[in-house]
């Protein structure tokens, strides 16, 4: 049993606590998840937001792809827009779980956002997953008039997998050319099937994320023909760290944890953006595990929630009057 | 993360709050995160109130769940601990808890002040060697779940003892056997007791013939007790050593599995006869009529000596007495009617009929 000594003292006795998430067993992991994001949804306050749902179509007639759509309350003209994605390892969690960040980005920035309810892994192997994702980006730069959000102001940000998909919709984005992403937001981001960094080597029995659950996270997302990390036709949409050229992509704030097996890829991401000429802004949070942030009251994820909320701010703040 | 409110308040429940509390200490916390812990797991406000001399303002912290300082309304505190070092009182901690007490607030608010007292004259943690002790020579129910929570056992995980001791006074007195990490339950080391090496072992913990052959080369005798749960494993402590006691150079480690009900012959505390695999067995078979039949069969062997004899007075052919005697030795797991076990075999007719 590792002890892990520059665990934050608080997270450690928040970790005795935690119930264990077996990725192995699917239908256990997503029951246990679902119950844990349960009791902190069950007494979430949408004072000041709005919340509708609303229906993009999928892409290349796949099933529509449900969005949930919180704006501020009382604003006045176009606000900006952050697209969400949840994470949960391509393969449990959902949308709802989470509504708490949604709210408050939405209450405290005065941001819209789009909260996507992509299809699940295994079930959805990729594409599936991304383009649901890309969809829900298409269906928001269309609509924005009448959705009352600024098209030129398009966050597009996740979580852990949801992190990962951020990454590849954001370079589908690049390549495409119809949606303009002005700010990429990678908290904790999945980002790498080769699993050959040093954390992810290193880190096997860590809390809540360790190398044996991201095996199977990427045997469940990329299917059934995916032969493993030497596999040379894996897309950089599903693996964005396989992605050759980063040029071009929009500014971009990215965080990881210190005990997270992905804490290495999500640096070289970071690292290799700044070498291609993007605007970055990294922050590496010490004694943190992956997922930590669940734990709300500590004090290091106190101000993890702070600056990711003030890094949004600033990354989707108006832009200078062009003359 | 589970809350107080969710934790069922037994053993397991006690040790997860000790748990708890010691990952605060065990990773550098101070008072500011204990309050925001305690908080957090208590689901209510808490506070402390930190005595310094020589001055009259107040230093004084409340917390609510949710990380706030000072919140409104401040309830009285429903329950309070001195945080006490040698007999000086530091100051106190509460909690705000508004309706009836949970019952396991008293243990969060006796962890909080513990904490505290660590946190504000820091000492040294008990090793971990220390707790293996605690679990074994136990001072209170209490020191027993703190150790199981520092050693990182859960209070029901079934263990056993193994005493090892060498053969004569001059060889080496702490030889002990080494044991795999798989066999240790959470993270207890090997103590030295008198002259005697102690190991906690898995309830499952059965010895290799290479830790056999280990124990002959180093002239090594010793003794695995019989199961019992983490919490009360200091009750079978005697089994091991009576175990060990019969170990000898062609049988060099003994199982107190293999003595059967000979274990209550062992000095110490009573020994449930649930922890004896032999009774439990017995008891089993005991309870069909054909079972009934075959312990009348092994009682009628004992009294008389031989199968002869025990098919003449039960009108059987003596090949009948053998075949049953055969088959219950396949329910309680050894030969019944070997003569290595015989003293075995008398001792589970005598407890069974004396109970």
């Amino acid at each position: 049993m590792t002890t892990f000594p520059t665990l934050d003292p608080e997270l450690a006795a928040a970790l005795t606590m935690l119930p264990k998430v077996d990725f192995a067993d699917l239908p256990n992991a997503r029951a246990t998840y679902d119950a844990l994001v349960g009791t902190m949804l069950a007494d979430l306050s949408f004072d000041g937001v709005t919340l509708r749902e609303l229906s993009a179509p999928g892409l290349d007639g796949d099933p529509e792809v449900t969005i949930r759509f919180f704006t501020p309350d009382n604003t006045a003209g176009p606000v900006p827009v952050l697209l969400w994605i949840h994470g949960g390892g391509f393969a449990i969690g959902t949308a709802e779980s989470s509504d708490p960040f949604c709210v408050e980005v939405a209450r405290e920035l005065g941001f819209a956002v789009a909260n996507v309810e992509y299809r699940l892994a295994p079930e959805t192997p990729f594409p599936g997953p991304v383009d649901d994702c890309y969809a829900a980006l298409l269906y928001i730069h269309a609509h924005a008039e009448e959705l009352g959000v600024d098209p030129r102001r398009i966050a597009v940000g996740g979580q852990s997998a949801g992190g990962g998909l951020a990454a590849g919709t954001v370079l589908k984005a690049r390549d495409e050319g119809v949606v303009p992403v002005a700010f990429q937001f990678l908290e904790i981001p999945e980002l790498d099937d080769r699993l050959a960094t040093v954390s992810m080597t290193n880190f096997v029995d860590t809390p809540l994320w360790h190398r044996p659950n991201a095996i199977l996270s990427w045997k469940y997302y990329l299917g059934g023909s995916y032969s493993g990390p030497e596999d040379p036709d894996v897309s950089i949409y599903a693996a964005p760290s396989r992605a050759t050229d980063l040029t071009g992509l929009p500014p971009t704030y990215l965080s990881t944890m210190e005990l997270d097996p992905l804490r290495d890829e999500g640096i070289e991401y970071a690292l290799r953006l700044l070498q291609a000429g993007v605007s970055v802004e990294l922050h590496s949070f010490p004694g943190t595990f992956h997922g930590s942030a669940l734990v709300a009251t500590a004090a290091v994820s106190e101000r993890g929630a702070a600056e990711a909320l003030t890094a949004l701010r600033r990354g989707l703040r108006s832009l200078s009057p062009v003359s | 993360m589970y809350r107080l409110a969710e934790l069922d308040a037994d053993s397991a429940g006690l040790v997860r709050v000790i748990d708890y509390f010691d990952a605060l200490v065990r990773h550098g916390s101070d008072t500011a995160s204990l309050l925001r812990a305690s908080a957090q797991l208590a689901d209510c406000v808490v506070g402390i109130e930190i005595v310094e001399r020589g001055r009259s303002k107040k230093n004084l912290r409340r917390c609510d769940p949710r990380g706030r300082w000072s919140p409104d309304p401040q309830l009285p505190p429903s329950m309070t601990r001195n945080i006490a070092v040698d007999d000086e009182v530091l100051g106190t901690v509460w909690i705000e808890r508004p309706g009836a007490s949970l019952p396991l607030d008293e243990m969060l608010v006796d962890r909080m002040a513990l904490t505290a007292a660590i946190i504000l004259q820091p000492r040294r943690l008990p090793t971990e060697a220390e707790h293996t002790r605690n679990l074994l020579f136990p001072m209170d129910e209490l020191a027993v779940l703190t150790s199981c929570a520092g050693l990182g056992i859960a209070p029901q995980t079934p263990v056993r003892v193994m005493a090892t001791k060498a053969v004569s006074d001059t060889a080496d007195g702490t030889a002990h056997l080494v044991i795999s990490p798989d066999c240790t339950p959470g993270k207890a080391v090997g103590i030295d007791a008198d002259g005697e090496y102690l190991n906690l072992v898995t309830g499952s913990f059965a010895p290799t013939p290479e830790l056999s052959e280990a124990a002959l080369s180093s002239f090594i005798r010793a003794g695995i007790s019989l199961t019992a749960p983490a919490s009360e494993v200091s009750t079978i402590l005697s089994t091991a050593r009576f175990a060990r006691a019969q170990a000898s150079a062609t049988t060099p480690i003994v199982n107190a599995d293999n003595l059967g009900a000979l274990n209550l012959l062992a000095p110490g505390p009573h020994i449930d006869h649930s922890r004896i695999p032999d009774l439990v067995r017995a008891e089993e078979i005991g309870d069909t009529k054909q079972g009934l039949e075959l312990l009348e069969t092994l009682r009628s062997y004992l009294q008389s000596g031989t199968l002869r004899a025990a098919a003449d007075s039960m009108h059987l052919h003596h090949s009948s007495v053998a075949h049953r005697l055969a088959k219950l030795s396949q329910h309680v797991g050894f030969h019944v009617d070997a003569i290595e076990n015989r003293a075995r075999a008398t001792a589970m007719m005598l407890v069974l009929d004396g109970g």
